[in-house]
């Protein structure tokens, strides 16, 4: 009875606050980068994206046209949109959008009397948890079967 | 949609939306035509008064099919519709005049059964659009801006209240200024009634304003229904013939008191077949220390028995019992009761008093409506009337014939008939001799309004010659053969006023 | 181009305080906004002189241009207007209403009437008179957006309606703003579940606009500050004026920040706090903005902060 809706091929849940720009882009990249999508696959259209999330189609647009500009997506005329090849070669500039959470982190690890190095293990192992251990070079190599997630209960 | 479609849209809308209610109009309508055509049997001696419900079961449809679409609620549905507020209004006003036509189909249906001339048929229905269209868009008004059924109701209610308190003692109006009026608060009414669709204004001044408006264009037809009689049609009588009518107090002159009321006796003297009435009657009472109290008696009141005369023909002829024709005077004596305040009770009775009224008069002439045989198919029929003979005993020592007798009677063509009216005759004519009849008693008489401006009388009427001393018939057996009844009704000529006074002393 | 632009909108409920108090902000084409503001506030009141069904006393609304007044823009089918006390023709059924009102709107959508009904699980043969106020809420919604109008308004849409539904609302209306580039205007409580499909809002209290404009840009106006420190440090920190609001408990203060009075420049902060444990600057979510303005109303007077 009830009409049928169609789920997105990535997990995503929009939570209030935060920008759903930034939500969405976050969840999008992670599933491409995790293998959960993979080049060539259809990515969902703006409409379809607008309806299943509930946002409004200015917002996905901006959506796509950041995760276009990081080269996770393509939009093809006549085609659709596509899952491309990967995010492209490191950026120092790219660097810098990193630099408030990365702040943020620093002060709150010195706050709890963590280390410098107790950070960096921590980055390591969140990086393997969510992208396997084949991420840890950089490498866009997919391997859906390491996938898990990293929300730690209380964050 | 273009304007039009969309007063189709709403009113096929409402015409759904109320079957019921329709229904039921219609159906009363039907009861309404049943009564006045006397078909079916049973419907003859009913006493429903049909003719208020028909009116009291419009004014549901109508308050409902307004309140359905309401202009004044914050939520009404059809105002954020792409509906023009002006098309809403003018489907309601097209509901009105499917009512009207309605009533309109009934009241032609009532009148051709009935076989009335076209002019009745004519001034019925356009009696019928000022009376009914002003009580159906008075109820629209109100209901334009009450909040629900109810309320609706309650103003109604409290409208038709005030009809009945209205002073009767009003000027007077003609059939002519009772229409310029009616058509001009049907324009100003339609008016108010879109632009109150138009703007929505819910502000107090304008809703009183609109419930106001309301209720004076509901009342006005009953206000004009109580008219003394007008009639623009018909001639006017002559100063010099007005004078004719003399004004006498009796030998009981003086004024007797009792329980509050002034009686004063008056004996009228005037030309037989003039109907006489009185409008407003005054009694100036002038106390012992110079000063006066002024008592006043209800509007008009018509001088009861006036009797018509007969047709010149037929009196030519007949040498029994005729009473009078034109140059003949008759006197008629009445009371008037005047109303007196308690206080001045005891300071106005016997005293001398100034009585001073306004006369009307009006000039009648008789007109054979219908001859009624007494055997075989004892019925007629004419144009408004219709007659049957139940009974007829002609013997040596008594005539008595029973009739039932009806009219329909259009009460805004300006004619005021009546059945007490109407005169009776037993007509032989193979000798050439008549008998007048009167009736000392009726019975089973009813008279109602069955649809707006028509007006139904039915009545028995026992009928006896007309003089007191014993009646014979000569040539009984031809009297059997070949008497009829002749019923013949007074026709207004002409009208007349004037103001009288009179002095009533000890 | 059917941009909303409300300019200098006054009215008064006869001899009450003014509902409405010289009100001006404005929608793009496309954009879908939510109307907050506590009960009272006047959104239902600025709806309804937006929908042309009330004249505002002083002041205007045009829609792509054109005056909204006297109904002129629902008649010509421009606009769509749904609210929550909005009465149904009792005695027809669902069906029967939808196909009384499809030839009334030019760009009535008998397909979306029908989705849009199994969608809401509703029964188009059960007269709208029996219906529970929740279906009947869904049933006035279904005919609001099936019309397909231009500018759609609606005033707290979302009354006793159960979560699935309201689901199916958001994603009708954010459907038809992608579809159609349908301008949206809807007022609600409902703040959190309405924020991600909202482009812009305007926010009333009391009858004044205290914020409008588009959410992105107010998402970096409005900051949350969080700081943990000494008695001296937060004193300091909370005699600064530019707070919209400011809540303490023992060593912890959270304030609500408005970026344009102060940098909300991390670093900044701790060179001029530097005696605070930490500092955290975190985004504001819609319904903690909202309760802020709406608590900084309360409690002092208001300060107008249109974007």
């Amino acid at each position: 009875m009830y009409h049928v809706t169609r789920m997105l091929p990535f997990p995503v849940v929009i939570q209030p606050g935060e920008s759903p720009v930034k939500q969405v882009v976050f969840a999008a990249s992670k599933a491409i980068l995790a293998g959960v999508l993979r080049a060539g696959d259809a990515f969902p259209s703006v409409r379809e994206m607008s309806e299943a999330l509930k946002l409004h189609p200015n917002t996905v647009q901006k959506v796509v046209a950041e995760l276009a500009r990081d080269g996770f997506i393509a939009v093809r005329p006549g085609v659709g949109t596509v899952v491309t090849a990967g995010p492209r070669a490191p950026d120092p500039d790219r660097l810098r959008v990193l630099d408030d959470s990365v702040e943020q982190l620093v002060v709150e690890a010195r706050r709890l009397g963590l280390g410098r190095e107790d950070l960096v293990s921590a980055v390591d192992a969140s990086w393997v948890a969510v992208f396997g251990e084949a991420r840890r070079t950089g490498t866009h190599d997919a391997d859906p079967r390491v996938l898990r997630s990293t929300r730690r209960s209380g964050r | 949609m273009s304007w039009l479609r969309q007063v189709r849209h709403v009113f096929t809308r409402d015409l759904r939306r109320t079957r019921m209610a329709l229904g039921t109009y219609v159906l009363m309508l039907c009861v309404a035509v049943a009564r006045a055509v006397e078909w079916p049997p049973i419907m003859r001696d009913a006493t429903v008064a049909v003719g208020v419900l028909v009116v009291l079961c419009a004014a549901v449809v109508v308050a409902v099919a307004v309140l359905a679409d309401q202009p004044i609620r914050a939520d009404a549905f059809w105002a954020i519709q792409p509906l023009q507020a002006s098309a809403v209004a003018a489907s309601k006003l097209v509901y009105v005049l499917l009512l009207l036509l309605l009533c309109g189909v009934a009241m032609l249906v009532a009148l051709s059964f009935w076989n009335l001339q076209p002019l009745d048929v004519y001034t019925a229905s356009i009696g019928l659009f000022p009376t009914l269209t002003l009580l159906l868009l008075g109820v629209a008004m109100i209901a334009t801006v009450c909040g629900d059924f109810t309320r609706v109701g309650v103003v109604v209610a409290a409208a038709i209240g005030i009809a009945f308190l209205i002073d009767m003692r009003q000027p007077e109006m003609t059939l002519g200024t009772y229409w310029a009026l009616a058509l001009l608060l049907l324009l100003g009414c339609t008016a108010l009634f879109v632009q109150r669709y138009r703007d929505r204004r819910s502000r107090l001044i304008a809703r009183g304003a609109t419930l106001g408006t309301g209720m004076v264009v509901m009342l006005f037809p009953v206000f004009a229904a109580r008219v003394g009689p007008g009639g623009s049609n018909l001639g006017s009588v002559p100063r010099h013939t007005l004078d004719e009518v003399a004004l006498s107090l009796p030998a009981v002159a003086m004024p007797t008191c009792e329980n509050g009321r002034l009686i004063v006796p008056l004996g009228v003297v005037a030309p037989l077949g003039w109907r006489i009435g009185l409008m407003k009657p005054s009694l100036d009472v002038t106390l012992d220390d110079g000063g006066t109290v002024s008592l006043s008696a209800p509007g008009w009141m018509q001088l009861a028995g006036s009797q018509g005369p007969m047709l010149p023909t037929i009196r030519d002829r007949a040498n029994v019992s005729v009473i009078g024709g034109d140059g003949e005077q008759r006197e008629q004596r009445i009371q008037i009761a005047f109303v007196v305040p308690a206080a001045d009770s005891a300071r106005t009775c016997g005293r001398i008093a100034r009585l001073a009224m306004r006369l009307w008069v009006t000039t009648t002439t008789g007109t054979e409506v219908l001859r009624v045989p007494l055997q075989g198919p004892a019925r007629a029929a004419a144009p408004g009337y219709r007659a049957r003979v139940t009974a007829a005993t002609l013997e040596d020592a008594t005539v008595a014939i029973t009739a039932r007798v009806s009219m329909l009677s259009n009460e805004l063509a300006g004619q005021r008939n009546d059945l007490a009216a109407l005169d009776f005759a037993l007509l032989n004519q193979g000798r050439g001799e008549m008998v007048r009849l009167s009736s000392p008693r009726s019975e089973g008489g009813s008279s109602a309004s069955e649809l707006p401006g028509l007006r139904h009388m039915a009545s028995t009427v026992d009928l006896e010659p007309y003089t007191a001393r014993k009646t014979r018939l000569s040539g009984l057996q031809s009297w059997r053969d070949s008497a009829v009844l002749v019923v013949t009704a007074p026709v207004e000529r002409g009208r007349g006023w004037r103001q009288v006074e009179a002095v009533v002393s000890r | 181009m059917t941009d909303i632009a409300i300019e200098a909108v006054s009215y008064r409920y006869r001899r009450n305080a003014e509902a409405l108090h010289d009100v001006s902000f404005g929608a793009p084409s496309g954009a879908i906004l939510g109307l907050l503001g506590s009960n009272g506030a006047g959104k239902t009141t600025l709806l309804q002189c937006c929908a042309g069904l009330r004249a505002p006393d002083s002041g205007d609304v045009r829609i792509g241009g054109a005056a909204s007044a006297d109904r002129a823009l629902i008649v010509s089918g421009v606009i769509g207007y749904v609210a929550e006390g909005v009465r149904l023709p009792g005695e027809l059924t669902l069906g029967q209403l939808e196909r009384w009102l499809a030839p009334l709107h030019r760009r009535w959508d008998t397909n979306l009437a029908t989705s849009l009904r199994e969608r809401f699980g509703l029964d188009a043969s059960r007269r709208l008179a029996t219906l529970s106020r929740g279906e009947y809420m869904k049933a006035a919604l279904l005919c609001a957006l099936a019309a397909q109008p231009r500018v759609l308004l609606m005033d707290e849409p979302f009354t006793g309606i159960d979560a699935v539904s309201k689901d199916e609302i958001l994603r009708a209306m954010v459907a038809s703003a992608a579809g159609a580039g349908t301008t949206v205007m809807i007022a609600s409580h409902d703040i959190a579940e309405i924020e991600s499909a909202l482009s812009h809002t305007a926010i009333l209290t009391a009858g004044r606009l205290r914020v409008a404009g588009a959410l992105e840009q107010l998402r970096e106006r409005y900051r949350r500050i969080t700081m943990v420190g000494d008695e001296d440090v937060l004193a300091a920190f909370a005699r600064e004026q530019a707070w919209l609001e400011i809540q303490r408990a023992g060593r912890l203060v959270s304030i609500v920040a408005d970026g344009e009075r102060t940098p909300l420049d991390h670093a900044m902060l701790h060179r001029r706090f530097d005696g605070a444990d930490s500092i955290t600057v975190e985004d504001l979510s819609l319904r903690d903005l909202f309760s802020s303005l709406v608590r900084s109303t309360r409690t002092a007077p208001s300060r107008a902060e249109a974007a």
